[in-house]
């Protein structure tokens, strides 16, 4: 029984082994290209379908679902997890993650708020601080992880922390409403609306719209890419790495000042709990959008289908009368669905490309806290 | 072209790793028109020593000087002007992009400032590969599906065109085939004609004794043989490596 066993093993060994040493030197064939490109697109169009699927579903079954005031009430809800959403995609492709975005997000709305009302600050001076205050909070997540070298992972829970403890402490634990009497031309900026079209959806889109050109066309979007994706040799070919980390960090902190710039001038409140949870649904958005978190791969155009799928969910059972309990258990399973689907399809693409991937290298991952590695499943799969 | 006159000196390069000193003093000189085989066992400095000369390690003394000019590498970029090009050991390429990137990584050629001319990227990258004769599907395709050899091939074809007059080849032909490795050597030649300066670091003495006009032994971290090829015995080269004298 062991003897055939062995016998077993030896032979798949064989197997295994005799294509990859033909194919070292042999032609790769045009349709293998293309099948796996095919295969690649279809991370993208899948998750594209999928929110076509949840539209039309949603549509026909819900109530309501389909008229333009809900529509753009989803657009609303959504445009603060996708702008941020837009930059941590930026952050995950060069390979770092961020935690802190919900508590930087609060502190800021809370910022806002007291300088306007208790400094009595111009509300437009303060929005600049405030805009000012993430770009600090950027840098100091940058900073720590990239120069000092402590993981992201770390620093950045620590900072989740830091600032909501911040947000208590200077509000008192209660929400600060900005004077009634007060009016500024920047209300407009943050409550307004376009026609029917509210400002926020307009920030969205306009931080989508940018962070996919320069994500894609411009010389900054392909050194992220070149971080996440093998940083020793990004280094060794003069990209500067570490600056380019600290960027889609300083990115991703800009990001939430801007959020609680635009929810403190349409709400003229701020509450101590805001944003909490809030990194959560911004991760998820990503995730769902197809990035890797072991960097070097993701879109904008994904975290964008990301969003709106996790968003209509949210509404769609809402306008069916689940309480939000439901709607979070669903976003759970959709997010690990995703995932699921992703590992599928790289197994698929690994198979494909054959078991040259483990020649990839691995230098610029070692320092990225969570990453499920490529390389693993490929070996699992094998072994499989 | 004066190939008696050094083009490039590295002189006294010492560096240490915690405790460990990886060289302790080494000098290598590169003439135009030569190629300078670079040996030595594993952990003897070889990395090391082209990692300070391509800029990604600084070194904790000595010098180097091209022309006769002492110049200070601290940086890839900085390598890159002064003319410095090299294939590194573990190839450099990022796996998720395709070969057009991979070849101009770090140096993407750009329209109105930032925006990378993806047009100008393809064409050069396609004439490179046709020129170096290299098998590629298509510098569209991604580099986690070629094979080991396709992507050595790259990572070579990219030094050349770089187009630096020094260039610094580690193992570039550790995981070709024998039709792709001798294209790699029909390129080491061509460009030594030009007047080209190159520094060969492999395992394969072989390939060494075919190529290198001159040879350099390093162990432990010190030089311990600069020997021309012509007038050299396989066997002084391997007691030099293992004793560091004949």
């Amino acid at each position: 029984m062991d003897e055939q066993a062995g016998q077993k093993i030896e032979l798949t060994g064989r197997i295994a082994k005799s294509p990859e040493a033909e194919t070292v030197s042999a032609k790769v064939s045009p349709p293998f290209a293309t099948i796996l490109r095919e295969l690649l697109m279809t991370r993208q169009v899948a998750m594209t379908l999928v929110g076509i699927i949840l539209f039309i579903f949603f549509s026909a079954t819900a109530n309501n679902f389909l008229s333009i005031n809900n529509l753009l009430d989803i657009a609303r809800a959504t445009a603060f997890i996708g702008i941020v959403a837009v930059a941590w995609t930026y952050l995950l492709i060069a390979g770092e993650l961020d935690l802190s975005v919900g508590s930087a997000y609060g502190l800021g709305t809370i910022l806002l708020a007291w300088l306007i009302q208790r400094v009595g600050l111009n509300p437009w001076l303060a929005a600049f601080l405030v805009l000012f205050y993430g770009f600090v909070v950027g840098l100091v997540n940058g900073f720590g992880t990239v120069y000092i070298g402590v993981r992201a992972f770390v620093v950045t829970l620590g900072m989740l922390s830091i600032l909501r403890g911040a947000a208590l402490a200077i509000s008192g634990n209660f929400p600060i409403s900005y004077p009634r009497d007060l009016h500024s031309s920047l209300f407009l900026f943050g409550g307004g609306s376009v026609g029917i079209v509210p400002v926020q959806v307009l920030w969205f889109l306009a931080c989508a719209i940018i962070g996919s050109i320069v994500l894609r066309r411009t010389k900054f979007g392909y050194w992220v890419y070149a971080t996440g994706g093998n940083e020793s040799a990004a280094r060794e070919m003069g990209i500067p790495t570490n600056f380019i980390k600290l960027i889609t960090f300083v990115l991703v902190g800009f990001s939430c000042g801007l959020i609680a710039v635009l929810q403190g001038a349409w709400l003229r409140t701020a509450s101590p709990s805001t944003g909490t949870g809030f990194e959560l649904q911004v991760i998820g958005a990503v995730l769902v959008g197809g990035a890797s978190l072991s960097g070097g791969d993701g879109s904008v155009y994904g975290t964008l289908v990301g969003a709106a799928i996790l968003g209509m969910v949210t509404n769609g059972l809402v306008l069916f009368g689940f309480p939000p309990a439901v709607s979070l258990l669903v976003s759970g399973a959709i997010i690990v669905g995703a995932g699921t689907m992703d590992v599928a399809l790289r197994r698929a693409g690994s198979k494909v490309s054959g078991k040259r991937s483990e020649l990839r290298e691995n230098g610029g991952r070692a320092r990225t806290g969570v990453t499920v590695s490529k390389e693993k499943m490929t070996k699992g799969s094998e072994v499989s | 072209m004066n190939a008696s006159v050094p083009f490039l000196e590295a002189c006294g390069i010492v560096k240490h790793f915690g405790g460990l000193t990886a060289l302790g003093g080494v000098d290598i000189s590169l003439c135009r028109g030569e190629i300078v085989g670079l040996v030595g066992d594993n952990g003897a400095g070889k990395s090391t020593f082209v990692k300070i000369l391509s800029g990604v390690l600084a070194p904790d003394a000595g010098e180097v000087r091209i022309e006769g000019r002492a110049v200070s590498i601290d940086s890839p970029q900085r390598a890159l002007q002064l003319g410095i090009s090299t294939v590194f050991q573990d190839l450099a390429l990022v796996n998720e992009r395709d070969v057009a990137h991979n070849m101009f990584l770090g140096q993407e050629p750009c329209r109105f400032l930032f925006f990378v001319d993806r047009r100008r990227m393809m064409r050069e990258a396609k004439q490179t590969i046709a020129a170096l004769r290299v098998g590629l599907p298509s510098v569209r395709a991604k580099v986690s599906s070629l094979s080991g050899g396709q992507r050595q091939a790259i990572a070579v074809a990219r030094a050349w065109q770089r187009g630096g007059q020094i260039t610094l080849l580690d193992e570039p032909t550790a995981a070709l085939g024998v039709r792709e490795a001798s294209k790699v050597k029909d390129l080491m030649i061509t460009l030594r004609s030009q007047g080209h300066a190159l520094l060969l670091i492999s395992h394969n003495l072989e390939s060494v004794f075919e190529l290198a006009d001159r040879i350099v032994v390093l162990r432990h971290g010190m030089k311990v043989a600069d020997v021309r090829t012509a007038g050299t015995s396989k066997h002084d080269i391997v007691s030099f490596l293992t004793s560091g004298e004949v």
